[in-house]
């Protein structure tokens, strides 16, 4: 028995010639590995500095329209000028829907880099300015221009578990009804980091997520999907998507 | 995102990588050889060779096995067949003296269940070949395989060869379960081929390998205590340093699970089975000793744990946590989805494209193409074509299998560290 266990340690022990050991295989395939995951990163850079360009371009565009809309209301209130009334509408229309697409694009970009808070913030209190002056000339253009239009404003935080459902309502009111509905969305983590969010917290007194302001009217909590139906058609004149 | 599963995330990819490149420059290294290569079936002499043939509960599927013993192309007196009734509850019994009625190179032993390994043990004690096969009754071997595989074993004429691994492939395979995993066998084939060229083989399948009889028997037999004999006497006897060598063109047809739960206990038994054998040999693990089949093999079947523990754990993050988030929100509209999706059409510009993960979705494709290209090269290997049972099969065998497989394998290392925990 104990011959046996040293017979199988010696046969153990002893180096077998017919075992191979293909180092060079190691070796190329590590390099191989090595240089794949070279050039996937090479290749990752070059498109992250497309996304760059593409986000500044994005924020330029952005500006230069934000610019126009203000000349244009301010044109309107100084000249009293109803005919450039449906121009107003017009791009305000455009701007905002390219403002919901466009942002969310960049937001995301910049949820996805890691690592990266401060540029995220950054976006982020920017999009919600935006939201909030867009929203301040489509309340004013309904009122001087008269126009056939429901603006809301969407209260919400990252951690309210029910807001995700609210805004799949929006989305698809939005696109049935697409123009004739404007959604504002802000976020309320933004707080200590935007007096504007602030003031708009304390001007409709927000104290639960999420809440909505539809026309000037607060709701809070959920607005189900019938409800939502029911409050933003009674504020429209003619919407045929309203008729059944 | 989550920087701990990136971080698994890319290490999965880069070792997952890595080893399919090292398989890659075997497969091109031996490509020629490969192509060229059959195995003779013109024999120097005939060895006397012992069939075992262990059986439970197999009424349906035993006739078709023997009789693919008695049309193998290898004369009658220098075969002896050794049925094992291991206790079997239903007709196993009557269909086996039916069959073997008036062959006297046909034994029948019977006894009260006590698993497959003690069947084999006690076949082998009264084996008389100089090789003995084992065969599993719902296999089915092809009239020329045994030559073949004997005269590997001449070719070789290496008294420390142990074991002849023969070429799997999945018996009639009929529902779409069974087609996937003709294609696994398929590849598992040529895998093994290649690990055969680095003496790495690790398992001794069921289903007609043949071993050196002194060799096993002085190893004492197979392992009553495991429970997949046939990848623990494969371990074993690369620990004592013997070779193991696949016969590639010697085919054998075994019959996959048709259904999902059947499927699950096979290979629950399997991977438990793995583990438990990789735990109890683990002293090769990235041991020189053991050449390639140390350094290479043994790491990469235990990295392959690690391997399916993040596979899963990322395809829980990416696909059914959001799925089910997105489930959440289309309940909010009451699943009215025409008029919802609208809005993926609009939204679908140049930024959906440059917000992927372009350095993780490059290695992804890499690892796709390479996946591709073994499975081609696994075909044309096996002889076979890859439309054989339609396109379909191939689908879920590249979206989906490795999921379940890998799920199958996390809950069978979840027994395997509850087993241990009971036993310390």
């Amino acid at each position: 028995m104990v011959d046996q266990h040293k017979n199988d340690t010696e046969q153990k022990t002893k180096e077998k010639s017919w075992r191979t050991i293909s180092t060079d295989k190691y070796i190329i395939a590590g390099i191989i590995t090595a240089l794949i995951f070279g050039l996937g990163l090479t290749l990752g850079l070059i498109l992250e500095d497309a996304r760059y360009g593409l986000v500044q371009q994005v924020n330029q565009d952005q500006e230069v329209r934000y610019q126009s809309l203000q000349l244009q209301y301010l044109f309107l209130t100084t000249f009293h000028n109803e005919n450039s009334c449906p121009i107003l509408a017009a791009t305000l229309q455009e701007t905002i829907t390219d403002l919901s697409n466009s942002l969310n694009d960049v937001i995301s970009y910049e949820e996805k880099k890691t690592g990266n808070d401060a540029k995220k913030i950054t976006v982020e209190r920017r999009y919600l300015l935006d939201n909030l002056r867009y929203w301040l000339l489509a309340k004013e253009s309904k009122q001087k221009c008269n126009m056939d239009i429901v603006p809301v404003i969407y209260f919400y935080r990252q951690e309210c578990e029910s807001c995700s459902g609210q805004g799949t309502i929006l989305t698809y009111y939005k696109n049935l009804l697409e123009d004739k509905l404007l959604v504002f969305p802000v976020n309320l983590d933004l707080v200590e980091r935007e007096p504007m969010a602030k003031i708009i917290q304390s001007q409709y007194n927000v104290t639960q997520f999420p809440t909505l302001i539809i026309d000037n009217t607060k709701y809070e909590g959920v607005v189900d999907k019938d409800q939502m139906k029911e409050i933003i058609c009674s504020s429209l004149r003619e919407a045929p998507q309203c008729q059944n | 995102m989550n920087l701990f599963v990136s971080i698994i995330l890319w290490i999965s990819y880069i070792l997952s990588l890595y080893f399919s490149i090292f398989l890659l420059l075997v497969y091109f290294d031996q490509k020629k050889l490969f192509r060229k290569e059959k195995t003779e079936t013109n024999l120097i002499s005939y060895p006397f060779v012992s069939i075992l043939v262990p059986a439970y509960n197999e009424e349906k599927t035993i006739e078709k096995t023997l009789r693919s013993i008695d049309q193998l192309e290898y004369p009658k007196e220098k075969i002896e067949v050794i049925i094992i009734n291991d206790g079997s509850k239903d007709h196993t019994e009557e269909v086996i003296q039916n069959v073997i009625r008036g062959k006297p190179e046909y034994n029948l032993l019977s006894h009260q269940n006590r698993g497959k390994a003690a069947s084999l043990n006690r076949a082998l004690a009264l084996a008389k070949g100089e090789f003995f096969a084992c065969l599993d009754a719902d296999s089915f071997v092809h009239p020329l395989t045994l030559r073949k595989m004997v005269a590997l074993y001449q070719k070789e004429n290496d008294p420390s060869v142990a074991i002849i691994t023969p070429a799997m492939k999945v018996a009639d395979p009929k529902t779409i379960l069974q087609k996937i995993q003709w294609l696994e066998y398929l590849v598992m084939i040529l895998f093994s081929r290649l690990t055969s060229t680095l003496h790495s083989l690790y398992v001794a399948p069921g289903p007609f390998s043949i071993y050196r009889t002194e060799i096993i028997r002085s190893l004492g037999g197979f392992d009553e205590k495991n429970i997949t004999e046939d990848q623990e006497i494969a371990y074993r006897v690369q620990l004592r340093q013997y070779k193991i060598k696949q016969c590639f063109d010697g085919y054998v047809y075994t019959t996959a699970p048709a259904k999902l739960r059947p499927f699950y206990r096979q290979r629950r038994r399997w991977y438990l089975g793995s583990v438990i054998c990789l735990h109890q040999y683990r002293e090769m693990i990235a041991n020189k000793r053991y050449g390639d089949f140390g350094l290479m093999q043994m790491v990469k079947n235990t990295l392959g744990y690690f391997l399916a523990v993040a596979g899963i754990t990322i395809s829980l993050y990416y696909i059914f946590l959001p799925l089910m988030r997105v489930f959440g929100r289309m309940s909010a509209i009451n699943f009215d989805l025409i008029n919802y999706a609208v809005s993926f059409k609009s939204n679908v510009n140049i930024f959906t494209f440059l917000l992927m993960d372009f350095k993780l979705l490059f290695l992804v494709l890499l690892l796709f193409i390479i996946g591709f290209i073994f499975f081609y090269a696994a075909h044309k290997n096996a002889e076979e074509r890859i439309s054989k049972f339609g396109w379909l099969p191939i689908i879920p065998y590249f979206a989906g299998y490795y999921l379940l497989k890998g799920t199958i394998l996390l809950i069978s290392l979840g027994q395997f560290s509850r087993g241990k925990k009971m036993k310390w």
